[in-house]
């Protein structure tokens, strides 16, 4: 039988899952506010050939490393509970996963496309959004610019 | 069949990398599952490399899936020629929802997977022997490896439908 002695706190582990659980958390928010306006879009646009990608996961990343680096010092000989930092972990993780769900993050596209017309509401987004947001009022003869970035799939 | 450059990189991505944290994580999972302190220091040191090893595989298979996924795979995919793979799925109705649901799901969603795994990592390598006593740590542990698991098989299952759509070859 091996025996071990319980020597080390469990606040570097506490730091370390919530860290990655607050990366995954800015992942989800970057995700979402990306689909709020063209220019956090654009702003996310760090590298053409991959778009708004990359700067959605640097941010996350760089997110979850400073997180990691302020919270491993500061817990690295704490004891904390872990009952109350294991839920905020798993409700940041939570969060983070269903903002990166497109049904979600999606939401924003959905009523812009409703409220200027856009006829491509064939997306899965803007028929979950639709029961959001009400039917898609009928087009009009000017096209807005989403009509002409999207292909129209009706 | 010939492969092009391209479609070297999509099986490195999918395929070879896929099959690594696959096997890894099997490993990992049992490891962590049934580490004892009941065992002989041998036994128990045995194990424990392993697990240290399957982990960290875990992480770094990860890692590079989703940088040669979002970094290589994903720039031909996107372009904005009539013969990327986004164009095609996007001119076709039925087709349309492999890239604005699985393939917009899958690039953002797998990103976590390597952020959790290498905090996964960091835990055991830590916490080594302790975690066979701790057991909230080791089911933390076992947790942040499901959920990463959870996170790249979604990216896996939605890339082979969508690769099944649109071949990269």
């Amino acid at each position: 039988m091996t025996t071990v002695p319980i020597e080390k706190p469990n606040g570097p582990a506490l730091a370390a899952i919530v860290a990655a659980s607050f990366g995954v958390f800015v992942l989800g928010l970057c995700t979402f506010l990306a689909e709020l306006s063209a220019g956090i879009l654009n702003a996310l646009n760090w590298w053409p050939p991959v778009g708004p990608l990359v700067g959605k996961t640097s941010i996350a990343v760089i997110a979850w490393l400073v997180a990691w680096a302020a919270l491993h010092p500061a817990w690295g000989r704490r004891e904390l509970s872990f009952r109350v930092w294991w839920r905020v972990a798993l409700g940041l993780l939570l969060i983070g996963f269903l903002l990166t769900f497109p049904p979600i993050f999606q939401i924003p596209r959905g009523k812009l496309s409703y409220r200027q017309g856009d006829p491509s509401c064939a997306y899965v987004s803007c028929s979950f959004s639709r029961k959001l947001t009400g039917p898609t009022p009928p087009r009009t003869s000017s096209s807005s610019p989403l009509s002409t970035a999207a292909p129209a799939l009706t | 069949m010939k492969l092009t450059m391209e479609g070297w990189w999509t099986v490195l991505h999918g395929f070879v990398l896929g099959l690594v944290f696959l096997l890894a994580f099997a490993g990992a999972l049992m490891a962590l599952g049934s580490l004892r302190h009941e065992w002989t220091p041998p036994e128990f040191a045995r194990v424990l490399r392993r697990l240290k090893i399957r982990v960290w595989t875990v992480a770094v298979s990860a890692w590079l899936m989703v940088i040669t996924g979002s970094y290589i795979s994903y720039v031909p995919y996107r372009a904005s020629s009539p013969a990327s793979p986004k164009s095609k799925l996007l001119a076709v109705h039925d087709l349309a929802a492999l890239h604005t649901f699985a393939m917009e799901w899958k690039e953002h969603v797998a990103w976590a997977a390597p952020i959790l795994a290498t905090a996964l990592g960091f835990i055991v390598t830590y916490y080594s022997a302790e975690l066979a006593t701790r057991n909230d740590l080791r089911r933390a542990a076992m947790v942040l490896l499901v959920l990463s698991f959870v996170a790249s098989v979604i990216g896996g299952v939605l890339g082979f439908l969508i690769y099944k759509a649109v071949p990269v070859l």
